[in-house]
């Protein structure tokens, strides 16, 4: 009984010859001495003149032309931007990795020139160009009185202004 | 074998370059096999007619991507398929596009009358099964195709397909089941 339900389990591959050779044969021994798989392979045949009944009705006479309509209007649909098409134009003649490329390039070069102007620069004058001494840093009182005519209220003339930094900045 | 440049894989790749007339031949060629499987697992004649388009248009659409690494058939049986079940899933089964009955004059009339009827029962069971089981059907029955070639097209594997047709075939035979001069 055990080794009917497996045969079962394969009557229809049997049927449709996809069984290797060795478990065909082994089924249909079997089928000699189980009238039980036998009926139900029989069940099984029954249905193929019975599906053949179903006819095909001839494919319509329009389908094509309506087939290629649709696809004339699709291909034109299709081909109509690109003609017009100015990001194309654009990624043609400045193409995505040749712009990241070239500001990539622009970027290191820059810093490359700034470091080497830098260490360039130390070397020449030394440590002192760039320390700040307070003398020079503080602005006296009449440098201040100079800016004061940029204020709301300026007190002196522009040539007074001018002269006061002259003298002291000098 | 057809020459290189009439092979369905070339048409198709040229198709994907713009060649038009490469794409007619492919419709010309293919498309009365599509409309029987649109048919078949439809039972509808408009159902059908947009099933084939869509799968042609689906077709024109990726070729330009197409690689001829499975057979070119294999290849729009699986799109056609794909858009048979898409459909079966969004829509309720569809009874049939049977013509109407109308007396037939002709010697043989009530065979013929007979062969309609078991038709339309036929027809009625199909629409009855799961998609899938009624797709690997028509794949099986009215397309003869081997397991193996069912499974590439269903995605799945051949022992899968033969579990699927066996649930078929047992659905089948319950609602045709009454019909006892059918398996007499």
């Amino acid at each position: 009984m055990r080794s009917c339900t497996r045969y079962k389990n394969h009557l229809n591959a049997y049927m449709d010859n996809e069984l290797s050779r060795m478990l065909e044969k082994k089924i249909r021994d079997h089928l000699v001495h189980c009238p039980d798989c036998r009926a139900t392979l029989q069940e099984i045949q029954a249905l193929d003149p019975l599906l053949q009944t179903l006819d095909s009705p001839p494919v319509p006479e329009t389908l094509k032309h309506r087939i290629l309509s649709r696809a004339k209007s699709m291909e034109k649909k299709r081909v109509l931007p690109k003609k017009m098409d100015w990001p194309g134009w654009r990624e043609w003649v400045f193409p995505s990795w040749l712009v990241t490329g070239t500001t990539t390039a622009a970027l290191m070069a820059g810093l490359v020139l700034g470091s080497w102007m830098g260490w360039a620069g130390y070397r020449e004058t030394g440590p002192k160009q760039f320390q700040t001494t307070t003398a020079k840093a503080e602005l006296t009182a009449t440098e201040f009185y100079a800016f004061d005519m940029l204020g709301a209220e300026p007190r002196g003339s522009i040539e007074a202004a001018a002269l006061a930094m002259l003298t002291n900045g000098g | 074998l057809p020459d290189y440049e009439e092979r369905d894989e070339h048409l198709v790749q040229a198709a994907g370059k713009g060649d038009f007339k490469a794409f007619e031949k492919i419709v010309a060629r293919h498309q009365a096999w599509a409309w029987q499987v649109a048919w078949r697992f439809t039972g509808d004649r408009d159902q059908a007619a947009d099933i084939v388009q869509d799968a042609f248009l689906r077709l024109l659409n990726a070729a330009g991507r197409y690689r001829p690494t499975a057979q070119f058939t294999t290849y729009f049986y699986r799109i056609l398929s794909r858009l048979c079940l898409d459909r079966a899933r969004k829509k309720q089964p569809l009874f049939t596009d049977t013509p109407p009955d109308r007396p037939d004059p002709l010697p043989g009339a009530a065979d013929r009358v007979m062969a309609k009827e078991t038709a339309a029962m036929v027809r009625s069971a199909l629409d009855a099964l799961a998609p899938n089981q009624r797709m690997a059907i028509v794949l099986k029955y009215y397309e003869n195709l081997n397991y193996r070639e069912i499974a590439a097209i269903l995605n799945t594997s051949p022992k899968a397909v033969e579990r699927l047709l066996a649930r078929a075939r047992e659905h089948l035979h319950t609602l045709l089941g009454n019909q006892r001069h059918f398996f007499s």
